[in-house]
């Protein structure tokens, strides 16, 4: 396609805008979309030059002396430079292309889903050279490799490969710009979406990259030898290949004190057994094993117990179902909204389903201490898989009692134990990973 | 490497002292079962070591790739085809057992065949997970579970109604020949050693530090497993129990935790333990009766294979009928006759080792010189 159909065919939309430009001695002509170019840019690099140009050659020589300005050739399509905010610049025979793209949203965002509290206060931006800049001005080290990619077919986003060429595994890196190459979709909006088009097999459970907006977590993953792809509009990094462990750590846990964030740390791991074991072992005591309880306690579980007429398992599946459709509610709804979701749930899951005699009180306990020890898995895409994993737990405690609550268990020891993530394993006691920053320790054997 | 090496000793030891072995020793300890202990340990100990021994010729080499390279498959094909079997019955024995007590114990509205199909489900899908990924968990239920382990020991020994003028008694009925049968029970416990003709594939190079501690971790083991039944149950009564760990257990109670009796805590330890050990022993058995097979049928299609699968199920689908129409009383008689294979052909396998691992050695000697 030549340069002229290229320009009718864009001349459809509106905010398209030709130009000609005449000084007297000379005429161009500049096209490109209003929208995506900075106009201070254009008039600085291209129409400041021009007024004050001799002629044409002269300002030829200027325009080659600017920055990011290349000459195109006579059978180059420009369309996907102007789709990126460039400004086509013609003569009567020659054609030159200026990067003039308007950042977006460049300023860093504050940390929203991932807070520290004596940490950095600030996450990427939504604008990936500005991440770039975040992780470059952190991370000054010159074996600090980026490689830029334009993933989606359609939407071509920028996204930046982000690696420490000394210490990362030539392997993985291998690996991942394999899956980068291979991906085939339209348009590519966000991180997540993008680990999803990485990984190979189509029955994902647990996430097997870090998705952080923190950049101190990104520079500590680099410095671990680690891969960060950073992609344009999402403010949001993709950390791979990640390790179970890397889930549940929070980057507080760097900034405690040792036998604070150990603490911490263990806390978190009871936590994770209560979110996916405790609704589970509560159907399997009461329905099958009520004798393992000391005498007084289970006595106290059967009489609040006692005006709820069906089986546990059933009271088990409307609470969680409860505390789910809450969960998920108070995500979606406008934050005017949110705030009723949670009164009017907190009183049915609180006091009313008790009186009305449809789950018992310990449920409403069991299901908060569920609900409250998943929040406490600090990276998002980790505690909703963890929200799942209650599930296939609860089945088997219905229907195998204690045996199957622990052979479920096993089960999911090994499920997460078998994934591997980039030829790497996945979940290991002891995963040998190098201490950088003084928190994990390397394991040799 | 060596931790590996103890995980795989201690699984097997810690099952095979609750199971049928205390049982078959316990049933003659007038008649040998004492003395079938202490020669336990020796010749256990000997055989554990001069395997390990033997296979640090083959470093990173599985049992398949070692036969591959000293005799022809005729010979080598029956071989595996036999030790895979005698790999799943090993798994089976426990799964069938381990349904019953669960039963019994745990869950009696449940019907043992139900839950027999919930054991053998799980361990038909784990023991054709990755092989790395069995001996990782490995190490993650042995190590969380060894504390509560240890904990049911000290509160075992340190009970009030422990009596140790029992175990006294049993020491003048020491020095008496025991049976073949006896022999091979009392050893059975330190055949985990025998994983690692398989999983040698797996580490680089076989070498086991700190070895003097698989004779007295054997010994203390084996005797705690039927010192603590005749100090708790008596000397004549601990005759009277068919599952006499299970029963031990339930002497003990926890007067300040939140479970009161401490047999279930001991009940959870071994599904824990039981599953484990069915799924290694079957992701071996399963492995080794897929090297027997020729090489076009082992197509794998987008990295993955039926194969395993179909095994699996065959070994779980003999299990669940061996389940259904075992007794009790079959099922002990029937593992007496296992044991004493079991004990023979680990002679043999073991003997079989030692040749080849000399053959290799006088190879590289003649190479190098």
């Amino acid at each position: 396609m030549s340069i002229d159909d290229t320009i009718e065919r864009l001349k459809q939309s509106s905010d398209f805008q030709c130009e000609s430009l005449d000084n007297g001695r000379f005429k161009i002509e500049l096209c490109y979309f209003t929208t995506l170019c900075d106009k201070a840019v254009i008039k600085k690099e291209a129409a400041h030059p021009f007024f004050h140009a001799e002629d044409a050659s002269e300002y030829r020589e200027r325009l080659s002396a600017a920055l990011s300005c290349l000459k195109l050739d006579d059978d180059a399509d420009p369309m996907p430079d102007l789709m990126r905010g460039y400004v086509l610049i013609r003569f009567d025979d020659a054609s030159y292309s200026l990067e003039a793209a308007m950042a977006g949203n460049d300023k860093p965002l504050h940390a929203t889903s991932e807070m520290t509290i004596q940490g950095p206060q600030t996450a990427f931006s939504e604008d990936v050279d500005t991440n770039l800049l975040l992780t470059r001005k952190r991370y000054p080290y010159p074996a600090l490799v980026a490689e830029k990619r334009n993933l989606g077919k359609i939407s071509q986003t920028k996204a930046y490969l982000v690696y420490d060429k000394e210490k990362c595994d030539p392997d993985v890196l291998r690996r991942a710009k394999g899956m980068l190459e291979r991906i085939q979709a339209d348009t590519v909006m966000a991180v997540g979406q993008l680990e999803a088009l990485m990984t190979e097999t189509k029955l994902r459970w647990f996430p097997t990259m870090v998705i952080t907006e923190r950049p101190d977590r990104v520079i500590f993953n680099l410095a671990l030898g680690k891969i960060v792809i950073l992609l344009d509009g999402t403010p949001y990094a993709l950390v791979a290949p990640a390790v179970f462990y890397d889930f549940i750590s929070a980057m507080d846990d760097m900034y405690q004190s040792f036998i604070v964030s150990r603490s911490l740390i263990i806390m978190r791991y009871i936590a994770l057994l209560i979110t996916i074991a405790l609704p589970a072992l509560y159907v399997a005591v009461v329905s099958y094993n009520p004798e393992i309880f000391r005498m007084q306690f289970a006595l106290s579980v059967a009489g609040s117990r006692a005006a709820v007429p069906y089986p546990s398992f059933i009271e088990v599946i409307i609470m969680l179902f409860l505390i789910e459709a809450l969960i998920e509610a108070s995500l979606r709804l406008p934050s005017y909204i949110g705030s009723t979701a949670t009164t009017v749930g907190g009183l049915i899951l609180g006091q009313a389903a008790q009186m009305a005699g449809l789950v018992s009180s310990i449920m409403i306990i069991i299901t908060s201490a569920v609900a409250i020890s998943n929040f406490v898995v600090p990276i998002n895409t980790m505690s909703f898989a963890l929200r799942i994993a209650k599930y296939p737990l609860v089945l088997l405690a219905s229907m195998f009692g204690l045996a199957g609550v622990v052979s479920g268990m096993f089960a999911l020891a090994l499920y997460v134990t078998n994934l591997e993530n980039f030829g790497r394993p996945y979940f290991r006691l002891f995963l040998g990973e190098p201490s950088v920053a003084g928190y994990k320790e390397s394991e040799s054997d | 490497m060596t931790r590996y090496y103890f995980y795989f000793f201690l699984i097997c030891m810690l099952i095979n002292t609750i199971f049928f072995v205390p049982r078959i020793l316990l049933s003659q300890r007038f008649e040998g079962g004492i003395m079938a202990m202490i020669l336990a340990v020796l010749i256990g100990s000997a055989l554990a070591l001069t395997f390990t021994k033997a296979l640090s010729q083959f470093p990173g080499q599985g049992l398949p790739e070692i036969l591959t390279a000293f005799m022809p498959s005729a010979i080598r094909i029956p071989i595996l085809l036999f030790l895979g079997i005698m790999w799943g019955v090993a798994g089976s024995i426990i799964i069938i057992t381990f349904s019953v007590i669960t039963n019994r114990f745990l869950s009696p509205e449940t019907s043992p065949e139900f839950l027999l199909i919930c054991f053998c489900g799980i361990c038909c899908w784990a023991s054709t997970r990755k092989s790395s990924a069995i001996i990782s968990v490995t190490e993650i239920v042995i190590l969380l579970n060894l504390p509560i382990v240890a904990f049911i020991m000290y509160k075992a020994y340190t009970q009030k109604y422990f009596e140790w003028d029992a175990v006294k008694v049993m020491s003048d009925y020491t020095f008496k020949m025991p049976s073949w049968t006896l022999l091979s029970a009392a050893t059975y416990p330190f055949t985990g050693y025998i994983n690692f003709s398989l999983y040698n594939r797996y580490f680089k190079k076989l070498k086991v530090a700190h070895q003097w501690l698989i004779p007295i971790v054997g010994a203390a083991v084996l005797f705690t497993s039927i010192i603590v039944p005749i100090g708790v149950l008596g000397v004549t009564g601990v005759g009277d129990y068919l599952y006499t760990w299970i029963s031990t257990a339930d002497t003990l109670r926890m007067q300040y935790g939140f479970i009161e009796r401490v047999v279930f805590l001991f009940l959870f330890i071994y599904i824990g333990f039981s599953l484990l050990f069915v799924t290694i022993t079957w992701n071996i058995g399963i492995q080794l009766i897929l090297e027997c097979l020729p090489k076009r049928l082992k197509k794998v299609k987008r990295g993955r294979t039926a194969l395993p699968w179909i095994v699996a199920f065959i070994i779980a689908a003999v299990t669940y009928w061996a389940g259904i129409v075992s007794n009790d009383k079959g099922m002990i008689g029937s593992v007496k006759v296992w044991l004493s294979i079991r004990f023979d052909s680990e002679i043999l396998f073991v003997l079989l080792m030692v040749w080849m691992a000399w053959k290799r050695h006088r190879e590289r000697r003649s190479e190098h010189g």
